[in-house]
């Protein structure tokens, strides 16, 4: 059999899409350094810290001939003790050597996760054991899409319980629950080689993460594997799990048709007490995008925002028009009621696609629930691949017997970005960075990055450009709000193949970097450099409901507001248990100021959070640095010596630093102390023209180049073929 | 000189399938192949094998044959000289692996050349099941061109014919299909006219593949929802949802979900399916069930493709809902969520074809650069392919 030709009206088919794609990237405009951050007043645009990565090779050989390389932080979760635990995304993707689609059921492995502490002048690392987090190591059987099996090729063992993909939330005592995840087969594959169609399968998998021991031990499992879940914790403590999908390429399941071509509708509860999942009724069911976004209401329900992750313009779903609908979920009944379309009658209605949904502060008396989303893109499948600007914000009061849902547009933002972070403030203000201007899971590489964050003001409902971030991230990025009020900003993992050998030829054409970034950098909001921030001198760490809280601080009186920030655990723009608690002071003296805590486990569920008083100064609140406490929960016993270590060393650190700040001061508002140095940074090597440690090529090296070329050439055709258009030819019409 | 053509052919048909099958991304169910343009369809089987054996063309990352065989007899899959490549039956899946065109049938993309053609036969047990599929490449013919009048004709485009011989005991079997060409520039969106509801009353479409309707009724009246027979479809008030289980609309709606559904008789009792006087339904009715015009394609404005019209009755008043189904340019979609950018998009794509030839000038001395100066190349991201 012959291998068939390129046929020219496909290639270009599927270039002209491409050309609209790149045109789309350059509507959408490089964002260039904003006017402000010109200015490099801190105060009005925050700051960058230099960039910072583990050190070491980027990638070295393993006995196995494999690229081992630093991960990065696809995934990013605040730990009670301080520290940071991330992971990585689509690793083994260096050693693709042809075809992405061909190759990486084969290539890709088991993502590995990293310890990060900034508590000392220089950052540092340590692997939690096991380092992938140990799930499925012996693998499972696949669900073939036809009986039988066409071809069905697993030879990899070591990427068969991949965290990549998985949802992630913080228990109420601090530890990590992680659910689903990825395993790789070739579907249909080359029995005996590396080669055939990559198929990713969702993991029933649920490991949990124990910062104490370091630890990742598996729990149990659920009963359907997911893909691109969503976890939520709920007012009990147990977890929701919704969406995701048990085969990505090829979900055909000839044992259940029903569910073919969907996602996963079924929802399922986890018990943390018991360490075992529970099917919830078909009433509980719901076609869901992959990764909704969902959150917990202040009645106790569960909230759809009408959110997800989408592949424009490909389909997922065939009932994909249902996720234009913001819905909410009742544990009690177990059932969803369909609130309404977000944005009905304005230019962006129904879903959004690669977008964040960031929880606004819930204030008292807790009867009402905000969400921002902005950017990302607009509609189901198929929907444009083009980042849009538009924000919005839908609200949805609770104080009936059934949520009512009101939805209206923000301000937009500068930059449209698909895949921007939003990072919600302990001040109320959203942060949005990182990003792209095109969806480059359709195109990778394609899209031209969005360096210029953004930080919105719900009190003018504007976005304000912030200083430039020094490294492009856009496919699986993160950014994480700090316990001192920082972001911790990171990630960039990309698919490989369409960037043509993950050459950095695109990188220097100014569009998306071809390959993982494992660096992090830190922005210091410009409430940061708005005068001398108060200090929390000494606090409760563990907090009941309805009770009430003397929160020793400094400044105390021109204390605004107290507000509680669950720790954050962020993957895929999603933190399902993402909410800010603001705290009424209900007293008031001149060193403390005396709050009333959460009424119910519906405001704020149990588990970790960070408390921040926020001063008001003449521009602006600053907030302090947190202290981390628990909510309806007691401090951990095995937390409680970190955790007083590290309250005991941040108040002294920042009371010295007011000390040195007022010295200094001569009558000026004293600068900001550092809440902790901004730590060294190991040198980031250019990915660009520094080489990377490796094994020696075997290849000229001129395929990749030839890659890009014929791509190009190809866009050259483009080209012709609508010149051709536009010229008539000699053919006769319709001939 | 052929070895770069082949880099070349090589290079953009991996590009295409990646284009299209988004490795990580997902056409999945709803993909169309290499090029989501191209559709491949199973005409007849000649002469129809028995009833347990099934020949059906999948479309997922490309078109895949895939044949069950449940009965002793073998079905052999043979390449363009007749040379058997795969052995089905109850006994599970055999297959040549020395075979050129089994090899091939293992990629989306093909593997031309993996084997030398010359190699004896050498069949391997893959499975025990009697199902294989695999990418037949002949089921998307060498060649294809889209005519200028089929690129222009209303609907699907019948592009080309391809045939399949198989062979089960000793009786010939041939597979005969065509494929398709139906280009996707736009989508489809529903809009609906102001209403005479009252506020209490929230109505609006829904976008997808398949469309629909969400109401949320906050009225103390029950909104009755009909079908196009003029009978209760849905009853929307303050008890919540009822819908008639034997309503056309029901199950037109649940099989759009992917429900396994059995038609129930008419009279059956209505079901309550929300606890909340609020309902999203996926209806037919504001569905295109057409061909999209090719007009309308290549227009640079939205073309209304159907006029629907949903009928209700609220407190014994009947009245209509109205809408339309047009097909939206992607261009004028952008345009729709972020006023104002038509005319960056015109420049951008003027600005993109310029720099396209400019890059591919830039990039060919590249190439040639890279074959005078391996050594000195400069860092590399990923291990390049043995020459």
């Amino acid at each position: 059999m012959r291998r068939p030709p390129m046929r020219a009206p496909s290639s270009r088919a599927a270039l002209l899409s491409a050309l609209a794609i790149v045109a789309g990237s350059v509507a959408a405009g490089p964002a260039g350094p904003p006017a402000a951050a010109q200015a490099a007043d801190p105060a009005r645009v925050g700051a960058f810290a230099e960039p910072f990565e583990e050190a070491g090779a980027k990638c070295v050989e393993d006995a196995d001939n494999r690229d081992i390389c630093k991960p990065a932080a696809a995934t990013n979760v605040v730990l009670a003790d301080g520290r940071l635990l991330y992971w990585d995304a689509l690793e083994g993707m260096e050693d693709v050597e042809l075809s992405t689609a061909a190759e990486y059921g084969a290539r890709a492995q088991n993502d590995q996760t990293r310890l990060l502490s900034l508590r000392g002048a220089r950052p540092t690392w340590a692997a939690p054991t096991p380092a992938d987090g140990g799930a499925n190591p012996g693998g499972a059987p696949e669900e073939p899409a036809v009986p039988g099996g066409p071809g069905v090729v697993d030879d990899e063992p070591r990427n068969d319980g991949d965290l990549f993909c998985a949802d992630q939330i913080q228990l109420s005592d601090g530890r990590i629950l992680a659910a689903g995840g990825t395993q790789y087969y070739a579907e249909p594959g080359l029995p005996g080689t590396q080669y055939g169609v990559a198929e990713l399968a969702g993991l029933v998998n649920a490991r949990i993460f124990d910062p104490a021991t370091e630890r990742w031990t598996q729990t149990g499992s659920m009963e359907h594997g997911r893909w691109y879940p969503t976890l939520t914790t709920m007012s009990d403590g147990t977890v929701l799990a919704v969406s995701g999908v048990a085969k990505l390429i090829k979900p055909f399941y000839p044992t259940r048709p029903a569910e073919s071509g969907s996602n996963v509708k079924q929802t399922e509860t986890f018990n943390p007490k018991t360490a075992t999942w529970t099917v919830n009724p078909a009433t509980a069911n719901r076609s869901l995008p992959l990764m909704p976004r969902v959150h917990l209401l202040p009645n106790g329900h569960l909230y759809y925002d009408a959110a997800g992750q989408t592949f424009n313009p490909s389909g997922q779903s065939y009932d994909e028009a249902l996720w234009n609908v913001a819905a909410s979920y009742d544990p009690v009944t177990k059932s969803w009621t369909d609130l309404g379309i977000p944005g009905l009658g304005t230019t962006s209605p129904g879903f959004r696609g690669s977008t964040f949904s960031i929880a606004l502060p819930l204030k008292p008396p807790y009867t009402k629930a905000a969400f921002l989303s902005a950017g990302g893109v607009s509609g189901v499948s198929p929907g444009t691949a083009t980042a849009i600007a538009t924000a919005t914000i839908n609200t949805v009061d609770v104080s009936g017997a059934t949520p009512v849902l009101d939805s209206r547009q923000a301000g937009s933002l500068n930059h449209p970005r698909w895949y921007s972070t939003g990072v919600a403030l302990p001040t109320g203000e959203v942060l949005a960075v990182n990003g792209s201007s095109l969806d480059e899971v359709v195109a990778p590489g394609s899209g031209v990055p969005v360096r210029i964050p953004e930080l919105y003001d719900p009190v003018t409902d504007t976005w304000t450009e912030m200083a430039e971030q020094t490294r492009s991230r856009t496919y699986h990025n993160t950014a994480v709000l700090l316990p001192d009020a920082r972001v911790l900003v990171g990630g960039h993992a990309p698919i490989n193949t369409g960037y043509a050998y993950a050459e950095p030829t695109g990188e220097q054409l100014g569009l998306s970097p071809a390959v993982r970034d494992p660096s992090f950098e830190i922005f210091s909001p410009p409430y940061l450099f708005k005068g001398p921030r108060p200090v929390i001198t000494s606090t409760a760490h563990s907090l009941g409901y309805g009770t009430r809280l003397r929160v020793s601080v400094t400044d105390a009186a021109s204390i605004e507001s107290v507000v509680l920030v669950r720790n954050p655990a962020l993957t895929h723009l999603v933190d399902g248990d993402q909410r800010i608690v603001s705290l009424p002071i209900v007293a008031r003296d001149a060193r403390s100021v005396t709050v009333a805590t959460p009424p119910t486990s519906a405001v704020a569920p149990a588990g970790p959070y960070l408390l921040f008083a926020n001063r008001v100064s003449g521009r602006g609140l600053v907030p302090s640095v947190s202290r981390q406490v628990f909510v309806g929960a007691p401090v951990p016993a095995s937390l409680r010596k970190v955790i007083a270590d590290n309250t005991r060393e941040a108040v002294a650190a920042e009371l010295a630093a007011r000390r040195r700040a007022g010295s200094s001061g001569g009558g000026a508002a004293p600068a900001s102390p550092a809440p902790r140095p901004v730590p060294a940074p190991v040198p980031v090597p250019d990915p660009v023209v520094a080489p990377r440690p490796r094994k020696p090529l075997a290849g000229t090296g001129a395929t990749g180049y030839v890659a890009v070329a014929c791509s190009l050439l190809a866009l050259a055709g483009v080209v012709d073929a609508v010149r051709r258009r536009v010229t008539p030819t000699s053919a006769p019409p319709g001939g | 000189m052929r070895r770069a053509g082949s880099l070349v052919a090589a290079a953009i048909t991996v590009a295409a399938v990646v284009s299209g099958a988004l490795p990580l991304g997902v056409p999945r169910a709803l993909a169309h192949g290499t090029d989501p343009n191209v559709v491949s369809v199973l005409d007849e089987v000649v002469p129809v094998p028995p009833p347990p054996v099934r020949v059906t063309v999948l479309m997922g990352v490309a078109a895949e044959l895939v044949v069950t065989n449940p009965t002793s007899t073998p079905i052999e899959a043979l390449d363009d000289a007749g040379r058997a490549f795969l052995r089905i039956s109850a006994a599970g899946v055999e297959a040549d692996v020395s075979s050129p065109a089994f090899v091939e049938s293992s990629a989306p993309a093909g593997r031309a050349g993996a084997v030398p053609a010359t190699a004896p036969p050498r069949f391997v047990l893959l499975s025990s099941a009697p199902t294989w599929s695999w990418f037949d490449h002949r089921l998307h013919p060498p060649g294809l061109q889209v005519p200028r009048a089929a690129a222009q004709a209303r609907g699907p485009s019948r592009l080309a014919e391809w045939v399949v011989p198989l062979r089960y005991g000793t009786t010939a079997l041939t597979l005969r299909g065509h494929v398709e060409y139906r280009r996707q520039l736009g989508r489809i969106m529903t809009a609906l006219e102001p209403t005479d509801l009252p506020a209490a009353i929230q109505v609006g479409t829904i976008d997808g593949r398949l469309p629909g309707l969400f109401v949320r009724n906050s009225s103390t009246e029950v909104l009755q929802v009909l079908d196009g027979d003029g009978a209760t479809y849905a009853e929307i008030g303050p008890s919540g949802v009822h819908v008639d289980p034997a309503s056309p609309i029901h199950l037109a709606d649940r099989r759009a979900r992917g429900d396994v559904v059995t038609p129930a008789p008419r009279g059956t009792a209505r079901v309550r399916v929300s606890i909340a006087p609020s309902y999203t339904w996926l209806d037919p009715r504001l569905r295109n069930a057409g061909p999209v015009p090719r007009e309308a394609e290549l227009r640079t404005s939205a073309t209304t493709l159907l006029t629907w019209r949903v009928a209700y009755r609220l407190a014994g008043r009947e009245g209509e809902l109205r809408g339309t189904t047009s097909f939206v340019p992607f261009a004028l979609e952008s345009d729709r969520v972020d006023d104002g950018r038509r005319r960056k998009v015109a420049a951008a794509l003027t600005g993109t074809a310029v720099l396209a030839f400019l890059t591919t000038a830039v990039v060919r001395r590249r190439v040639r650069s890279a074959g005078r100066d391996d050594g000195a190349r400069r860092a590399s991201y990923s291990k390049r392919p043995a020459p």
